[in-house]
């Protein structure tokens, strides 16, 4: 897919190049925000598995609808999800692990229009 | 775990009167909303210094946009920090019904250090645009 071999070029795409990319390949016949609709799926993905292989297989991810009460978000909210460590300390360094390598893999190449939320659920937040 | 509005009340009352607030969800809250803003005001005076403009305005979402999408990776960790900093305080202070634990403003305390640790290897790299 466009949005795995961004993550490993050193190019620097755009959220904006992402969906364009993407509609030029013809996978995505289509306009308007329905490509930015596609870009944040594919850069859901690609934060799914990095997100995986972090924090673990049960970690998710969903873009989050703001509710009403706060200032409005000037771009896209990606919420991952996972298990807390037990301990403090492992928690500490799976997030760092993470902000290490989202900053690096994914946000520097895309040039991310969007931000990315990593949420630690305690056993009884769990879904 | 939903707390009232009265608990924010409770934690001000607390703070004013040199107590000590007990570990809890409004603690935890209001936490995330000192972070936030300790943060933001540092990089307030980093981004005046680089535009060498000491009394520039600098809006909250432009800030963390500009920063966060960098290319150099030390300012968009800084840029994905106060993202978190940023959305955590926004639901702590508005969004009663949803949890903030007492390992997220763990978390935030981690990211907020990581931040001002940051801030000596920024300059010359802000980018331009940040008003």
């Amino acid at each position: 897919m466009f949005a795995v071999q961004a993550s490993t070029s050193p190019t620097v795409f755009t959220f904006d190049d992402l969906a364009f990319a993407m509609r030029q390949s013809g996978e995505w016949a289509i306009s308007g925000d329905a490509w930015r609709l596609a870009a944040r799926r594919e850069a859901s993905s690609m934060i799914l598995k990095l997100a995986s292989e972090v924090f673990g297989p049960e970690a998710t991810v969903a873009p989050v609808d703001l509710a009403d009460g706060g200032a409005a978000p000037s771009r896209t909210t990606i919420e991952v999800r996972y298990p807390a460590p037990k301990s403090e300390q492992a928690l500490l360094e799976a997030h760092e692990r993470f902000m290490h390598r989202y900053v690096r893999e994914i946000a520097v190449s895309v040039r991310a229009s969007f931000s990315v939320i990593a949420v630690p659920l305690d056993a009884d937040q769990a879904d | 775990m939903p707390i009232k509005p009265t608990d924010f009340l409770s934690v001000a009352e607390t703070l004013h009167a040199g107590k000590v607030v007990v570990r809890g969800e409004p603690c935890d809250r209001t936490t995330a909303g000192r972070l936030y803003y300790a943060v933001y005001l540092a990089l307030r005076d980093v981004v005046r210094s680089d535009y060498g403009r000491p009394a520039l305005r600098v809006e909250h979402a432009p800030l963390r946009k500009e920063l966060a999408s960098s290319s150099d990776p030390i300012v968009a960790d800084v840029g994905a920090r106060l993202d978190r900093l940023y959305e955590f305080r926004r639901r702590s202070d508005y969004e009663l019904a949803h949890t903030v634990s007492r390992n997220s403003a763990a978390l935030l305390i981690a990211d907020a250090k990581a931040i001002f640790a940051a801030i000596p290897r920024m300059a010359g790299k802000i980018p331009p645009g940040i008003t």
